[in-house]
């Protein structure tokens, strides 16, 4: 059921003919060397990339809001989280307007504190992969036997060992992946495309709408 | 005045328009494509009823992309199943935390969630603080999922959308929680993570067919069966350009080269 009141439809229809306008001038760019089109396209892409930034604004707002409900009902175990997070985007934010994002203390903020938890982040993925695959490659059917012993050869392939164990592993391991693996890989980004096109088609045509909300 | 490079693409562009709107208008007269059952849109209701009964919160994230790059089919796919979501948090009376990684997703993600409740009959049960944009940067975002998995204790998390290096930090996360997982991407680098881990998963294209399932709306069942016609086609072509070449007459190649 469709529930909407008039205002929204109006505000609505105004949204998807932009939508539309601005996908088919994106989409002929693309095919069309025509120097108005392409100058207005670059500009109308610039647009983008200006009002998207001013959608920081909002998010941040946003974020304000709910980390301030947070502090001020002292939610448990959740506070203490929240006061430590404004404290420091305060800090970033007033740094950064001070010295300028390329200044030695905001630099030195973003490298030591964001760059180094990132880092942490992904170094935690190794030993995630090791649980995750502990989990899900054990003989329980036809299908997870197929994979224990594909991801076998594959890891043997890729390990100095491999060749010691038997000198066909290399040249099974490679055909794996050239031969069935592209095959399927390719498979798999020709359906995609096509379901991305469709979508595409959908939107600036107005019948799929899940980018207005 | 056409690009050279690009004529072949374009034509396919406007063959799969064609298809489209030939089943559109076929679905106007009713005759609509059937689709074949999908277990991971399926479990959406049961991850949210499940969660009503556990007394604790669903999650939700749409992914790291936002409008202004090419995954951005995916982010409008994750914002469809959000639309899903909150219906069902709506009616089953569950809360519902939805994470957004970019600026430009939060207000549409807002609207979306809120359109939901107003569907489901319950517009005063809709709250702001349900929507939480945590950060554009990747792993600040991903971080900020991980804690709000692990502090609030979700029952559910469902990933619809794009998503990066960081899959398999969420789904862990999700699974260390306790939670039931629902995920889908098109990220064929990431679907062995989600595939591995979640409970339900939605392979590559299948989130594109988001609108069509769970809404059951003709025009994006039309849109599912274009997509089938053009795979036959895609397929047909494959199929000929392997005989063609294998003859030795490169044609099709050379016209795909246009």
């Amino acid at each position: 059921m469709e529930v909407t009141s008039m205002s929204v439809l109006k505000r609505r229809e105004v949204a998807v003919f932009m939508t539309a306008l601005a996908g088919i001038a994106v989409i002929a760019d693309y095919f069309l060397k025509v120097p108005i089109l392409n100058t207005a396209v670059a500009d109308l892409l610039r647009w983008g990339v200006i009002l998207a930034s001013f959608m920081l604004i909002w998010g941040t707002i946003s974020m304000i809001r709910i980390h301030a409900d947070v502090i001020r009902k002292k939610t448990p175990n959740q506070w203490y989280y929240s006061v430590w997070l404004v404290f420091l985007m305060v800090v970033f934010v007033a740094v950064s307007l001070i010295q300028g994002l390329a200044g030695p203390s905001s630099r030195w903020m973003y490298d030591s504190i964001y760059v180094a938890s990132s880092s942490t982040y992904y170094s935690i993925l190794g030993f995630y992969m090791i649980s995750a695959s502990y989990r899900a490659i054990r003989a329980r059917s036809g299908e997870a036997t197929l994979l224990l012993v594909i991801a076998v050869i594959i890891m043997l392939m890729n390990a100095p060992i491999g060749a010691a164990v038997w000198e066909g592993i290399p040249a099974l391991g490679k055909w794996i992946v050239d031969v069935p693996n592209t095959a399927a890989s390719r498979g798999y980004i020709i359906g995609l495309a096509i379901g991305a096109v469709i979508l595409g088609v959908r939107t600036l045509a107005g019948r799929e709408r899940g980018y207005l909300g | 005045m056409l690009v050279s490079g690009r004529i072949a693409a374009l034509g396919a562009l406007v063959i799969v328009i064609v298809v489209y709107a030939w089943l559109l208008n076929r679905a106007s007269k009713g005759k609509v494509p059937r689709i074949r059952k999908m277990a991971g849109f399926d479990a959406i209701e049961e991850a949210v009823g499940r969660a009503t009964e556990m007394g604790k919160p669903v999650f939700f994230t749409p992914g790291i992309s936002g409008f202004d790059h090419a995954d951005s089919p995916q982010t409008i796919a994750g914002l469809t199943v959000l639309r899903h979501v909150a219906k069902l948090t709506a009616r089953y009376k569950a809360r519902l935390i939805a994470a957004v990684s970019k600026a430009t997703v939060l207000p549409v993600a807002e609207e979306t969630v809120r359109q939901g409740y107003l569907e489901a009959g319950r517009p005063e049960a809709y709250e702001p603080g349900m929507l939480r944009y945590l950060s554009d940067e990747q792993f600040a975002w991903a971080g900020g999922c991980i804690g709000i998995m692990h502090r609030e204790g979700i029952a559910t998390n469902i990933m619809v959308g794009n998503f990066m290096g960081e899959s398999l930090l969420l789904a862990e996360a999700g699974y260390q929680a306790g939670a039931i997982q629902v995920a889908g991407t098109a990220n064929r680098s990431q679907i062995g993570f989600f595939v591995t881990v979640a409970d339900y998963c939605l392979i590559g294209e299948e989130i594109f067919a988001a609108g069509a399932y769970l809404f059951q709306d003709p025009v994006q069942l039309a849109g599912l069966g274009a997509q089938d016609v053009a795979k036959w086609i895609a397929i047909g072509a494959v199929a000929l350009g392997i005989i063609l070449n294998v003859l030795g007459i490169p044609v099709l190649v050379n016209l795909l080269k246009m």
